[in-house]
């Protein structure tokens, strides 16, 4: 077979070189140049690889695992994908020393197109390129549909593009389990995975499965997946923050706190594994391997956009529980050092980590300044804080005594949640905490009433036949409220319900399928849920089929 | 607890991983330096012929670089196979194509086919080292011809794939054959490097498991014209 074939060229394709070794970087050039290209850039590390990338987004990259200090070229990868720096046309190629590397098999977008083991000849090189530019081709039909998020016609393509090119199938299924994951249908991702398993045991099927049990909130039979994919192999991390995960939601803290360690143990550069482990360990009062963790993930950190000021609040908070009050006063120091020139949200968050540090230091005029900054971020940037966030700026805004602001962000969450009875009752003891426990429960029943009665008319609008009136209520309620369930899918059945009396459009649907998106972690177990999702993809299917 | 050290240990694996990537980058510039040297100058024929004995050193240098690297991680726990589904006919074709202007330098032509659209379910990288390792050794051998094919394996449980390597050489001592019936686990390891060789690719073998069924290697003369043959299994 003829493997350079005359038409074939890299002309004009933007081509980047991440290694750390010059003469590695003058070898990969000239294969490239014998092979026609002439936009070619190359850089040492992986801060100057991103820097290239937000410049001129790439046709082609090819980097090293192996960077010497800071990035390596797995986090290169991570990176570029969260920017956006890679479109879907893009090949990125990881060149690896080791033939054994352990792959970090998880989720589809942070694997490379392809890994090269050194050393490798010019021809090589050419056919792996051309032949991936020659699968991006073929697949360009169902990244659109997924850029355009069309989940459902995306996972169709799949399998049509699949018929059409059998060599294809293992890349097409994967791809396709990833767009019903999207689309929120865990029930069809789930009989996806469990027909591919029957074939043949294989590691990313077998983590798609965990994966849609663990989202339809299948905990038992998640556990058990997980345990059988591990124990066929023992390197899978992928498998074992999962599983920490639902150890911890079954209840087994120990569990979870083990796994996660030795998750740590196979693949120590992994930020947010040190991070979950940080948590779990301070959470079941082990500090030093909290510290431990903490001083990894702010390492680490230094390396990655994923180090947030958390992990110097993790250690503060190991300091605090540990009694050095001198070291976790330097913690804070180094984290407000660190992120001066934060954006909004990361200053909010800081705010927040340190009024609740200084208030438990004895602090009390610096705590005070920092839940003052808080409320002020808050009107901003108010939704970037999560539930435990909240409770917990609010935990410190009534030991200040400042019940006004205190009461008003546990309103808030109990607006958010007002049916998961086990937040309802932490808010309840933050009241009682504070000595206003009749009064916090007349606030939390105020919440609740008032959003029971305003779903209650919103459907009484429905049966009278003001369809339009109720849809608007509920979307100003779904903004009020993005985390609350009820609200939200009420909303989608109604938007739905629109279509089917008004006709289908994209613009609607899409709103839908927001909504959808937006509460599918805390509700994609529900049957109401799956049935809405299967409406909507009914819906973007007429929609398709009409264009 | 650790006990304080003014120099702290580095595990093994580290140390490993971090030469390992030195070695490879000066394994690559030697072996871009030789392709140099043969493209832009003229050699003699005596010194062209030198370059590819070099080039041949190094491919099997770093062969066994790979495979003792292997062994090490697979015997420590520290790797387990990454079983993923592959097109053989594109497989084959780069395994080929990496050793084809070698070959051809020592008169030796080779093909490779395979049926159409077969695909196997093997870690890529593992069963590079096995057919490395093979294609090495039948260089030695072969007069002027080696073939690389594969096909359907019909095993116990179902379908999975043979590749296998002939070479018009004299074959395989009686000794050095393992019959198509012997699991990997029945081999008895003689000392020394042709036996390190033959210990790698069966433990690659056995590594590869379906439904009970593990992967198995074939040493035998059925190749061409009596020559040696190499097969894996793969189940």
């Amino acid at each position: 077979m003829n493997i350079t074939s005359p038409l074939w060229s890299l002309k004009g394709q933007h081509i980047l070189i991440v290694d750390d070794y010059p003469q590695m970087r003058t070898m990969l050039r000239e294969m490239l140049v014998s092979s026609g290209a002439d936009l070619i850039e190359s850089v040492k590390n992986g801060e100057d690889a991103i820097e290239a990338m937000s410049r001129q987004k790439p046709d082609i990259v090819l980097c090293d695992y192996y960077l010497g200090e800071g990035k390596d070229g797995q986090q290169v990868l991570e990176e570029a994908r969260e920017h956006d720096f890679l479109p879907y046309s893009s090949i990125f190629i990881l060149i690896t020393a080791e033939n054994t590397l352990s792959m970090v098999m998880g989720v589809v977008e942070f694997e490379p197109d392809a890994y090269l083991t050194k050393p490798f000849t010019r021809d090589v090189l050419q056919t792996r390129l051309r032949r991936l530019q020659q699968k991006k081709t073929n697949f360009a039909v169902i990244a659109r549909a997924v850029e355009r998020r069309e989940y459902t016609k995306a996972a169709q393509l799949c399998d049509e593009t699949s018929l059409e090119h059998p060599r294809y199938r293992p890349d097409l299924l994967r791809i396709k389990g990833d767009a019903l994951r999207r689309a929120g249908d865990h029930q069809a991702c789930e009989i996806l995975y469990k027909n591919v398993l029957q074939e043949r045991e294989l590691p990313w099927a077998q983590l798609g499965l965990a994966q849609a049990l663990h989202a339809q909130q299948k905990l038992k039979e998640c556990r058990s997946v997980l345990l059988h994919a591990i124990s066929m192999k023992e390197n899978f991390v992928a498998a074992y923050d999962l599983l920490a995960l639902v150890q911890k939601a079954l209840g087994d803290v120990e569990a979870s706190e083990q796994i996660l360690c030795k998750a740590v143990e196979l693949s120590p550069k992994n930020l947010r594994r040190q991070q979950a482990l940080g948590d779990i360990a301070l959470d079941n009062g082990n500090l030093e391997l909290a510290e431990k963790a903490f001083r990894s993930a702010v390492r680490e950190g230094k390396n990655s956009l994923f180090g947030g000021p958390e992990n110097y609040a993790g250690l503060a908070r190991v300091h605090i529980q540990g009694g050095d009050a001198v070291k976790a006063d330097q913690a804070l120091r180094r984290m407000q050092n660190n992120y001066v020139h934060a954006n909004g949200p990361v200053q909010l968050q800081m705010a927040v980590v340190t009024a609740d540090v200084q208030h438990q230091l004895g602090d009390e005029v610096a705590s005070q300044e920092a839940t003052r900054k808080a409320a002020g971020l808050m009107s901003q940037h108010g939704d970037s804080l999560s539930r435990n966030e909240l409770m917990n700026l609010a935990e410190t805004c009534m030991a200040h005594g400042d019940t006004e602001l205190g009461s008003s962000l546990i309103q808030k969450v109990v607006r958010a949640n007002h049916e998961d009875q086990d937040m309802l009752d932490k808010a309840q003891a933050l009241f009682t905490k504070a000595g206003m426990a009749e009064k916090g429960a007349s606030l939390i029943a105020d919440e609740r009433t008032a959003v029971v009665k305003l779903n209650n008319d919103a459907v009484k609008l429905v049966r009278d036949g003001e369809l339009k009136q109720a849809v608007s209520m509920l979307l100003q309620a779904a903004q009020a409220m993005p985390e609350n369930s009820t609200i939200n899918l009420n909303a989608v059945q109604c938007l739905l319900q629109l279509m089917k009396t008004e006709g289908a459009n994209w613009r609607i649907l899409r709103q839908a399928q927001d909504l959808l998106a937006g509460i599918s972690g805390v509700a994609s177990g529900e049957a109401r849920y799956q049935g809405l999702i299967k409406l909507s993809q009914e819906m973007e299917q007429q929609l398709s089929a009409a264009a | 607890m650790m006990s304080q050290q003014t120099v702290p240990t580095l595990d093994f694996a580290t140390v490993m991983a971090s030469s390992v990537h030195d070695m490879k980058n000066s394994l690559s510039a030697v072996l871009a330096g030789l392709d140099g040297l043969q493209q832009e100058t003229q050699l003699s024929a005596g010194n062209n012929r030198q370059v590819d004995g070099l080039r041949h050193q190094s491919r099997r240098l770093n062969c066994q670089l790979m495979q003792m690297l292997s062994i090490y991680k697979l015997q420590q726990d520290l790797y387990s196979p990454n079983i993923q589904q592959w097109p053989v006919d594109e497989f084959l074709e780069d395994v080929a194509s990496e050793h084809r202007g070698l070959l051809a330098a020592q008169g030796i032509s080779i093909c490779d086919h395979t049926e159409p659209e077969l695909s196997g379910f093997f870690d890529r990288e593992l069963v590079v080292g096995v057919l490395d390792n093979a294609l090495n050794n039948a260089v030695r051998y072969s007069r002027s011809r080696l073939e690389i094919s594969a096909r359907y394996w019909v095993h116990e449980q179902g379908e999975g794939v043979e590749l296998s390597l002939r070479d018009d050489g004299p074959g395989y001592p009686e000794a050095m054959c393992v019959r198509s019936g012997q699991t990997a686990a029945a081999l008895q390891f003689q000392q020394g490097r042709t036996g390190l060789g033959l210990y790698f690719c069966s433990l690659v073998a056995d590594l590869h498991r379906n439904k009970g069924v593990h992967g198995r290697i074939i040493c035998d003369n059925e190749g061409i014209d009596g020559g040696g043959r190499f097969a894996l299994l793969l189940p």
